[in-house]
C-alpha cells in the first residue's frame, strides 16, 4: 500500500448530503403513502357504481374543475419560485432568495384559502361522510324527505330561497299531500339531472331550468348522490392530507423567512432550501395527480 | 472511486452547470406544466361538449398528469443530476406502485364489461 495517500478516501454510503438522503428516504414512504389513497380511490370509483347508479360527478357534488386548474396553477408556480429560491441562493443572491421563498409562503397560503372556500361549499351543501342521501327506497327516502321539508322551511323562513321562492313553497304543500321521495328528488334537480336509479316510475318531466337548483343553484337543500357519501370521504382523505402536507411546508418557508429577518439567512442554507423545495416539489407532484382525478376524470 | 465521491452533495456540481442555462430550463418546464394543465382542462370541455370520449380524455389526462410529474421530478427536483444516486431508493418504490396499481384493476375497470346496462 505504497500508493495508499494517492487513492480518494472512501465515503460510506451515498454520496449525498445527510438532509438530502433523508429528505428522499422521506419522500419514498409519502410516495407509498398517497398511492395506498389514491389506490384506494381507483376502487371505489371503479369498483361498483355502474351507469345505472353512477360514480357523483364534480358538478353533482359542487366541486369546480375551473377552481382545481386555479389551484393546480398556483402549486406550479410555487413550485417554480421555490426552485428559482435555491438558484439564487446558489448564485449567491440571498436578497432575492428570500423574496422567493415570501412569493412561495404567500402562494401555499393563496392554495389553502381556495381549498377552505371548496371545503367550505361542501359544509354549507352537507356533502361530508355520512350526511349525504344516497338511496331514497324505503327508510332512506322517509328521512331525505323529512330533511328537505326542514331545510325547504328554514329556506322561507329566513328568506334564502331567492328565485327558487314559489317552487319551493309549492314543493313543500306538494311534500305535506304525500309526494314520494323520488319525485320530491326530482323536482329538486330536474328530470334530466336524476339519476336513472332515482328515476319515479312516473317521471313529472321537471325542466332543470324550473328545477328547485336550477332556478337557484345556491339554495340549501339535500338532494339524492349516489355513492356520494363514499365520494366525501375519499375526498376529505385525499385533499384534506394534501393540505396538511402544505401546511407543514408553509411552516419550513415561515421559518426561513423569521431566519432571514433575524439577518440568520444566506448561501449557507442553500441546502436547507433546497431539501425544502424537495418536499415542497413533492407535494406539488401530489396534487398533479389529485386535480385530474377528483375533477376531471 | 468516481469523482462524486469526494463531494458530500451535488450542490458543486449544480454550480458548475451555467445559472443562466439552468434558469432558462426552469422557465421552460413552468410554461410546459401551465401548458399541459391547459391540455388537461381542454380536454375535459370537448368531454362536456361531446366532442371527445369519456375514456380517450381519461387516458390523455392521466398521461398529462404522468408527463407533468416527470418534468417536475426532473428538473425541479434535480433528478437529471441525481438520479444515478437515488435510484436505488426510488426504483423499488415505484415497482412497488406500480405493481399495487396492477394489482387493484381487476377490482375496478375489469367489472365494467359486466356493469349493469342503463334501462332503455
Amino acid at each position: 500500500m505504497t500508493h495508499a495517500h494517492d487513492e480518494p478516501a472512501v465515503h460510506m454510503g451515498m454520496p449525498l448530503s445527510n438532509g438530502k438522503l433523508a429528505m428522499w428516504l422521506f419522500l419514498v414512504t409519502e410516495i407509498m403513502f398517497f398511492t395506498a389513497l389514491i389506490g384506494t380511490y381507483m376502487i371505489y370509483r371503479n369498483g361498483q357504481p355502474t351507469a345505472r347508479e353512477p360514480w357523483p360527478s364534480p358538478h353533482d357534488v359542487h366541486l369546480n374543475e375551473a377552481i382545481g386548474a386555479i389551484n393546480t396553477f398556483v402549486l406550479i408556480c410555487s413550485s417554480l419560485t421555490v426552485v428559482l429560491a435555491h438558484w439564487s441562493l446558489n448564485t449567491g443572491n440571498t436578497r432575492r432568495a428570500v423574496l422567493y421563498i415570501a412569493i412561495t409562503l404567500a402562494l401555499g397560503g393563496v392554495f389553502l384559502v381556495i381549498k377552505a372556500f371548496e371545503y367550505k361549499a361542501k359544509i354549507d351543501h352537507q356533502i361530508l361522510p355520512g350526511r349525504v342521501h344516497e338511496k331514497l327506497d324505503g327508510p332512506h327516502g322517509y328521512r331525505f324527505v323529512r330533511h328537505v321539508e326542514s331545510q325547504l322551511k328554514h329556506a322561507l323562513e329566513h328568506n334564502e330561497a331567492g328565485k327558487a321562492k314559489e317552487a319551493a313553497e309549492k314543493l313543500l304543500a306538494d311534500i305535506a299531500a304525500g309526494l314520494g321521495p323520488k319525485k320530491v328528488n326530482e323536482r329538486i334537480v330536474g328530470t334530466d339531472k336524476v339519476k336513472p336509479v332515482d328515476m319515479p316510475d312516473q317521471p313529472q318531466n321537471v325542466p332543470v331550468a324550473e328545477s328547485l337548483l336550477g332556478l337557484n343553484p345556491d339554495l340549501h337543500v339535500a338532494y339524492s348522490i349516489p355513492y356520494g357519501n363514499m365520494w366525501a370521504s375519499n375526498y376529505f382523505a385525499m385533499t384534506g392530507f394534501h393540505a396538511l402536507h402544505v401546511l407543514g411546508g408553509l411552516v419550513v418557508f415561515a421559518v426561513m423567512l423569521v431566519m432571514a429577518a433575524m439577518g440568520n439567512f444566506g448561501p449557507q442554507h442553500e441546502s436547507m432550501v433546497e431539501v425544502t423545495g424537495l418536499y415542497w416539489h413533492f407535494v406539488d407532484i401530489v396534487w398533479i395527480f389529485l386535480f385530474p382525478l377528483l375533477y376531471l376524470v | 472511486m468516481t469523482e462524486q465521491h469526494h463531494a458530500p452533495d451535488h450542490a458543486g456540481a449544480h454550480a458548475a452547470h451555467d445559472p443562466n442555462a439552468r434558469f432558462k430550463a426552469y422557465i421552460n418546464v413552468f410554461v410546459l406544466l401551465c401548458v399541459f394543465t391547459a391540455v388537461s382542462f381542454v380536454c375535459n370541455y370537448l368531454v362536456q361538449i361531446g366532442v371527445l370520449g369519456h375514456l380517450t380524455s381519461a387516458a390523455i389526462i392521466m398521461l398529462v398528469a404522468v408527463v407533468k410529474a416527470t418534468c417536475v421530478a426532473y428538473i425541479f427536483m434535480h433528478l437529471n443530476h441525481d438520479w444515478k444516486t437515488v435510484y436505488c431508493i426510488m426504483v423499488p418504490v415505484v415497482i412497488m406502485c406500480v405493481m399495487f396499481i396492477i394489482v387493484l384493476l381487476p377490482d375496478g375497470v375489469l367489472g365494467w364489461p359486466h356493469a349493469e346496462p342503463l334501462p332503455k
